[in-house]
C-alpha cells in the first residue's frame, strides 16, 4: 500500500533522481530517527543508525523486490533490524551517560537514573521479542500507531496485529519478570 | 455483573478484550475501570495493560533534536549522486557514438582518422575544450578531453615531441586516477605506469596505489619495474580496484617504417601470453595501421644512430589491438538493460549475446558461466552466458509458532515444519511433544529450515479428571477418550491396566492432550482386597520416573473435575511470519 504520489516518487528514486531521493529522506528521516531513538534511548546512535537505514535504502532501491507492500514499513523493518543487530552484537552500553539523562525540573537525579535504567531494561526486553512482536509493540505503543496503521505497515491483518500485540506483551512480561527477579 | 455478561466475557477472545481495553485507555478511560469490566480476566489483563502503559511511557520521553541528520542528508545525497553518475556512465559506455570511440577510429584508415578528427576539432568550440581540461572520468566533458588529446597526438609529427606528449598524457591519466580516488568517486578508467611495488594485494603503479583482488586478471608475469597498463574501477571508499593489469611495451612504434621488423604480415598482433582464463579470441584480428600511410617510406630514412630508442613511439590510449576471449563463472549481481554485473565484473550484452537459460532463469542471484570478449577499451562483451544454477535464495528469516510434534538432538518437527538443530541453536525451555514452540529459523537455499532460536512455551493450564484407561502405551495413554502423555516427571501411583479407573492431574497441552504430572490408579473392584498403595514404577516410563505413595483418600477425590478450558489456547497449526527484508 503506497500513499498517494509515493509510487511515482519511488519510481524516480530508482533512477537516483536527486529530488526524489531528497524528498524521501525529508519525508521519513525524522520518523525513522524517532523510532530508533525510542528503541535505543541514545540520540547519537539513533542518528548514526538513521543514516545507515537510508544508505541501505539507496543500495536496495533499484531492486523491484525490495519492498512488497509498504515502503515506509520496509524502512521501519530496516531500522528494526539495525536496532536488533545492535542489541544482538552487544554493542549497547547499559551505562547511560549522565548527560543523556533527560532531567525534568525538580526531579532528583537518583530518580532520573532509576527511571532511565528501567527504561533501558524495557528496551532490551523489547529487543528480545520475536521480530514480528517487537515491531508491532514498538509501532503500536511507542510510535502510537493504530492497529490499522500497524497492519498496513507490516503487511498483516488487524487480527494478526492484535494477536502479536498480546503475544508480545505476554512475552515481554515474562522477560521483565525474569529481569526483575 | 450478570451471569450472561460473564458468560459473554468468557467467550470473547482475550486478544480482543486486551485490544479493547487498550483502546479505551487511549481514549482516557482508567486502567482500573477497564479491568473492572472483565473481572474473570482481571488477573491476566491487568499486568499486561500495566506493561503496555510502561512501554507507552517510552514515547513520552522527549526526543532530543537530531543534530547530524542534516549533515547526514548531504552525505546521503552525495552518495545518491555518485550512484546516479555510475548509472549514467554505464549507459554511456554502452551507447558510445561511433565518432566518439577513438579506438574504433584508430581502426579506420589513417586518412579517415585525420579527416574525422579535424572535423571534430572544428566542431567543438574552444570554450568546450578548455572547460574539459579539468574533467575526470565520469564527467560529461571527459570524452571531449580525451578526444582533444587524441587530436593533439595525431597532429604531432615530431617524434621527440610525440614521446614527450605520450609521457605527459600517461602522467595525466595517473593524476586523474589519484583525483578520482581522493574524491571517492565511482568510475572506471585505465592508465599506464611502471610497477613501483607489490605487497600482496597492494600495488603501486606509477606512484598510484592500486589494490588487486582474486578477480583481477593479471596478464603475463608482472614484476616490479615492469611497464603496465592497469584497468581499474574506483570504489566509493577511495580504493582503486584493478580489474586487469597487462604488461605493455613502454613505447612501440606506431609507424611500421620505423620498426626493424618487416611489415609484411598485416595479421601480426602483439602476443602477450594471456592468463589461463583468457584465450585468444577467434574473432577477426585487428588490422594494424596500413604501412603505406606512414610518412617514412623506407627504413633507411631512420637515423641510424638511434635505431631503437627514437624509433619507438606510441599513442598512449589505444592498447595494442588485442581481443582476448575471457571465460569465468560467478553470481549475477545486477541486471540492467545492456550491462550485467557478474562476479563483480561488468559485462555488456548485445543483440548477438547468446543467453542459455535451460538450467535456470537469468536473474540476480543465479550462477552463470560467461564467455566474453575483452575489448580494447577493457570492457567485456558477452558472447554467451549460460545460467548454471537458478537464483540462490539467500537465507530467509522465518518465524512461526507451532506444536512440537517430535524432537531429537538434530531435528525437531514443529507445526509440520522440520527444523535442523545445530550446536548454535538456542533452545529455551524443555521440549515436550505437544508443547507450543516459538521458532526463529533461517530458510536455507535448499529450502530446509535451520533453527536459530526456539522458545518452548510450557502449558500453564492445570487440569484434573477421572476416567477409565482405554489404552496403555509407552508414552501415551487414552483415558476416557483423552490422550494422556507421560514423561520422565510423571508420577504413576498404582498398577495401571486397561479398564482401570484413574485420576489424572496434569497440564492441558495446546493440542488437547494432557501432560500427566500424576496418575493415581484406583484399585479394580474385582481385584484382591490387598491395597495397591505402594507406588509402582511403570515399566514403560523412564527410569527416573518419580514415585511416591498415594495419599490416603485417593478414592474420595471429586470425580471428573474438569478445570476450565484455557481461554488463550494457541492455534493448533503453526502461524508463520516470514520476515522481510
Amino acid at each position: 500500500m503506497q500513499p498517494n504520489g509515493e509510487s511515482a516518487l519511488l519510481e524516480r528514486a530508482r533512477e537516483y533522481d536527486p529530488a526524489a531521493i531528497a524528498e524521501i529522506y525529508d519525508r521519513y528521516s525524522l520518523r525513522i530517527y524517532n523510532y530508533i531513538y525510542h528503541r535505543l534511548g541514545n540520540a547519537h546512535l539513533a542518528e548514526d543508525l538513521t543514516a545507515s537505514v537510508f544508505v541501505r535504502m539507496l543500495e536496495a532501491v533499484r531492486s523491484s523486490k525490495a519492498w512488497r507492500t509498504s515502503f515506509s514499513g520496509w524502512l521501519y523493518r530496516i531500522a528494526h533490524n539495525l536496532v536488533v543487530d545492535h542489541f544482538r552484537t552487544g554493542q549497547q552500553d547499559r551505562n547511560v551517560p549522565l548527560e543523556d539523562w533527560p532531567l525534568a525540573s525538580g526531579e532528583h537525579p537518583a530518580d532520573v537514573a532509576e527511571r532511565s535504567l528501567t527504561q533501558q531494561r524495557l528496551r532490551m526486553a523489547i529487543s528480545q521479542l520475536t521480530d514480528a512482536q517487537s515491531l508491532v509493540i514498538t509501532l503500536k505503543f511507542i510510535e502510537g500507531m493504530s492497529n490499522a496503521e500497524v497492519a498496513a505497515l507490516t503487511g498483516k491483518s488487524q487480527g494478526a496485529v492484535k494477536s502479536l500485540q498480546f503475544r508480545g506483551l505476554a512475552a515481554l512480561r515474562r522477560l521483565m519478570d525474569e529481569e526483575e527477579l | 455483573m450478570s451471569k450472561d455478561l460473564i458468560s459473554n466475557q468468557k467467550a470473547r477472545d482475550f486478544e480482543a478484550v486486551l485490544d479493547e481495553c487498550l483502546s479505551q485507555i487511549d481514549k482516557g478511560e482508567s486502567l482500573e475501570a477497564c479491568v473492572a469490566q472483565y473481572p474473570t480476566l482481571a488477573a491476566q489483563l491487568e499486568p499486561l495493560l500495566r506493561l503496555a502503559l510502561r512501554v507507552k511511557a517510552l514515547r513520552q520521553e522527549q526526543v532530543p533534536s537530531p543534530v547530524t541528520l542534516q549533515a547526514a542528508r548531504q552525505r546521503f545525497l552525495r552518495e545518491a549522486a555518485q550512484l546516479r553518475s555510475a548509472q549514467l556512465d554505464k549507459a554511456r559506455t554502452s551507447r558510445v557514438p561511433w565518432w566518439v570511440n577513438l579506438q574504433a577510429l584508430m581502426r579506420k584508415s589513417m586518412a579517415a582518422v585525420v579527416l574525422a578528427t579535424l572535423l571534430l576539432v572544428v566542431a567543438l568550440s574552444a570554450g568546450t575544450i578548455a572547460a574539459s581540461a579539468n574533467s575526470l572520468p565520469g564527467d560529461a566533458l571527459y570524452p571531449v578531453k580525451r578526444m582533444t588529446e587524441e587530436v593533439q597526438l595525431l597532429l604531432t609529427f615530431d617524434r621527440q615531441s610525440k614521446a614527450q606528449l605520450v609521457q605527459k598524457l600517461d602522467e595525466r591519466r595517473r593524476e586523474e586516477a589519484k583525483a578520482i580516488a581522493s574524491s571517492q568517486r565511482i568510475a572506471e578508467m585505465s592508465f599506464r605506469g611502471r610497477v613501483d611495488s607489490v605487497d600482496g594485494v597492494h600495488w603501486t603503479i606509477g606512484g598510484v596505489p592500486v589494490r588487486t583482488s582474486a578477480e583481477t586478471v593479471i596478464e603475463e608475469d608482472v614484476a616490479v619495474g615492469a611497464f603496465v597498463r592497469v584497468h581499474l574501477r574506483s570504489l566509493s571508499n577511495g580504493t582503486l580496484l584493478a580489474m586487469r593489469i597487462s604488461v605493455e611495451p613502454e613505447s612501440v612504434s606506431p609507424e611500421p617504417t620505423a620498426s626493424p621488423i618487416p611489415t609484411t604480415s598485416p595479421t601480426t598482433t602483439p602476443t602477450a601470453t594471456p592468463t589461463p582464463t583468457e584465450v585468444p579470441a577467434t574473432a577477426a584480428p585487428i588490422q594494424p595501421p596500413a604501412p603505406t600511410s606512414t610518412p617514412s617510406p623506407t627504413p633507411t630514412s631512420t637515423p641510424s644512430a638511434t635505431p631503437s630508442a627514437t624509433a619507438t613511439l606510441i599513442p598512449p590510449t589505444p592498447v595494442p589491438p588485442r581481443e582476448v576471449k575471457v571465460r569465468f563463472e560467478g553470481r549475477i549481481e545486477a541486471i540492467a538493460a545492456d550491462v550485467w554485473t557478474i562476479d563483480g565484473q561488468l559485462v555488456r550484452i548485445d543483440a548477438n549475446t547468446r543467453i542459455d537459460e535451460q538450467e535456470g532463469t537469468a536473474a540476480v542471484g543465479a550462477m552463470a558461466r560467461v564467455i566474453a570478449i575483452r575489448q580494447q577499451d577493457g570492457t567485456l562483451l558477452a558472447i554467451e552466458i549460460t545460467i548454471e544454477r537458478a537464483e540462490q535464495t539467500p537465507e530467509q528469516p522465518f518465524e512461526f509458532q507451532g506444536l512440537i510434534e517430535s524432537f531429537s538432538p538434530t531435528q525437531w518437527i514443529v507445526g509440520g515444519h522440520t527444523l535442523i538443530i545445530t550446536e548454535d541453536t538456542l533452545i529455551e525451555g524443555t521440549p515436550h511433544k505437544g508443547f507450543l514452540a516459538e521458532v526463529k529459523a533461517l530458510r536455507q537455499s535448499d529450502g530446509s529450515l535451520l533453527a536459530v532460536h526456539i522458545f518452548v512455551r510450557p502449558p500453564t493450564e492445570e487440569v484434573q479428571f477421572e476416567g477409565v484407561i482405554q489404552s496403555l502405551g509407552a508414552e501415551e495413554w487414552i483415558v476416557d477418550g483423552v490422550t494422556v502423555r507421560l514423561d520422565a516427571e510423571t508420577i504413576v501411583e498404582g498398577t495401571p491396566a486397561v479398564g482401570s479407573r484413574v485420576e489424572v492431574e496434569g497440564l492441558l497441552l495446546p493440542d488437547g492432550a494432557v501432560l500427566a504430572r500424576r496418575i493415581m490408579v484406583q484399585p479394580l473392584p474385582t481385584a484382591t482386597p490387598a491395597p495397591m498403595l505402594e507406588p509402582t514404577q511403570m515399566p514403560t516410563t523412564a527410569p527416573t520416573t518419580a514415585q511416591r505413595a498415594a495419599p490416603p483418600g485417593v478414592g474420595q477425590r471429586p470425580a471428573l473435575r474438569q478445570v476450565q478450558l484455557p481461554l488463550l489456547a494457541p492455534p493448533v497449526s503453526s502461524t508463520e511470519n516470514p520476515i522481510v527484508p
